[in-house]
């Protein structure tokens, strides 16, 4: 998704249109957490991080002139926003654990992040199951969605490789998505507590 | 089955679309959610193939975000309810203590003030024929023409040699 699409979003997004933020924060969740994993071990205060950041670029969207792409701009919220965590978490005491009835304080009242926490996917997982349709897919479907994915080419060099219309290129990448999609979507859509 | 209905979210996706139809998936973007999840998971896909996801995803991650903000849009300014007012009413103490606070203010300012050196006049005499001259001049006209009454009725009193002298007041501020 191009710089152009991200202005006009941010246009909307700046006049209030919470719909065309919600788009610009689908579009970078990933990016942002994985920057944000960077700095912060814990999965579940990485989420969290990763939201107080969207959260403060949706307050001040207003503020952002447009001088540097929307990324560059939220990249840098994100930063802030994790290095703030991070200090505030090394002031504060390093046992803030409840004491126990004889008033000591053990490893039994710790809640150690070690888990998956309820909602999360595995990456792998996602990758397994979009390589497995891949290579199901026809060899039109195939070469279309890696020409564009992998090698980054635009419709109209696709075309000329794949010696076929522009239109036809749109669409056979298009059906490539949907049929990984298909597979994909039971899998984000159960982990999801019902929110996508 | 793929609906050919979506199929502009995957151009979209690919910036293949002319600037009209952009601005119009903009707009059908920021109106239809299910259009954003689309977009969402279309993205995924591509940064699954180039290996470029994080270690976890966190599905329902942007719909938090999406209800954290319709929240902080929503949230109503805070008003004095008539009910706050009759905690204020029936907890008098804490509203005891403001008062003391603010009256302590008030009166170590006016303290202060008070203590303020006076202005002290400063008082020249001068014969009457230099008055003329030091009579300001960059007051405005209507002051300035004051004085040159006053002048020239002092000037005709000198002129009986009852007082040769004006006595100028200057306030230093």
């Amino acid at each position: 998704m191009s710089d152009r699409s991200d202005r006009n979003l941010v246009r909307r997004a700046k006049a209030g249109e919470t719909g065309a933020f919600d788009a610009l924060v689908e579009k970078y969740q990933h990016r942002i957490l994985n920057l944000v994993g960077r700095y912060i071990a814990n999965r579940t205060a990485r989420q969290d991080v990763a939201q107080e950041a969207f959260i403060k670029a949706w307050r001040n969207i207003k503020t952002f002139r447009g001088d540097s792409q929307f990324y560059t701009w939220l990249f840098r919220i994100a930063v802030n926003t994790a290095m703030n965590h991070l200090a505030a978490a090394r002031r504060r005491p390093e046992h803030t654990l409840p004491p126990n009835e004889d008033g000591e304080v053990s490893m039994d009242n710790m809640q150690v992040d070690l888990d998956t926490p309820q909602g999360e996917v595995e990456a792998e997982e996602v990758a397994g199951i979009v390589n497995e349709v891949i290579a199901e897919l026809s060899e039109d479907l195939r070469v279309a969605i890696t020409l564009r994915e992998l090698e980054g080419m635009s419709y109209e060099q696709i075309a000329y490789i794949m010696k076929c219309p522009i239109g036809t290129v749109r669409s056979r990448i298009f059906r490539a998505r949907e049929a990984i999609d298909e597979r994909l979507r039971p899998v984000l859509d159960d982990s999801s507590g019902g929110l996508k | 089955m793929s609906n050919p209905n979506h199929e502009w979210v995957s151009a979209y996706l690919d910036d293949e679309l002319t600037p009209a139809e952009r601005a119009r998936g903009s707009r059908t973007l920021s109106r239809e959610p299910e259009a954003r999840r689309r977009l969402g998971r279309y993205l995924l896909i591509g940064d699954a193939m180039r290996n470029e996801l994080p270690e976890q995803l966190y599905p329902g991650f942007a719909a938090r975000v999406h209800q954290k903000i319709v929240e902080d849009h929503s949230s109503p300014p805070k008003h004095h309810t008539l009910q706050e007012l009759w905690h204020w009413i029936r907890h008098p103490a804490p509203l005891a203590v403001a008062s003391g606070l603010m009256a302590t203010l008030v009166a170590v300012g006016l303290w202060f003030y008070t203590k303020q050196p006076p202005v002290v006049p400063v008082v020249i005499d001068v014969p009457i024929d230099q008055v003329a001259e030091i009579a300001p001049s960059e007051l405005d006209a209507k002051a300035h023409q004051q004085i040159l009454s006053y002048l020239a009725a002092h000037a005709e009193v000198e002129s009986r040699a009852l007082m040769p002298y004006a006595q100028l007041v200057e306030y230093d501020q």
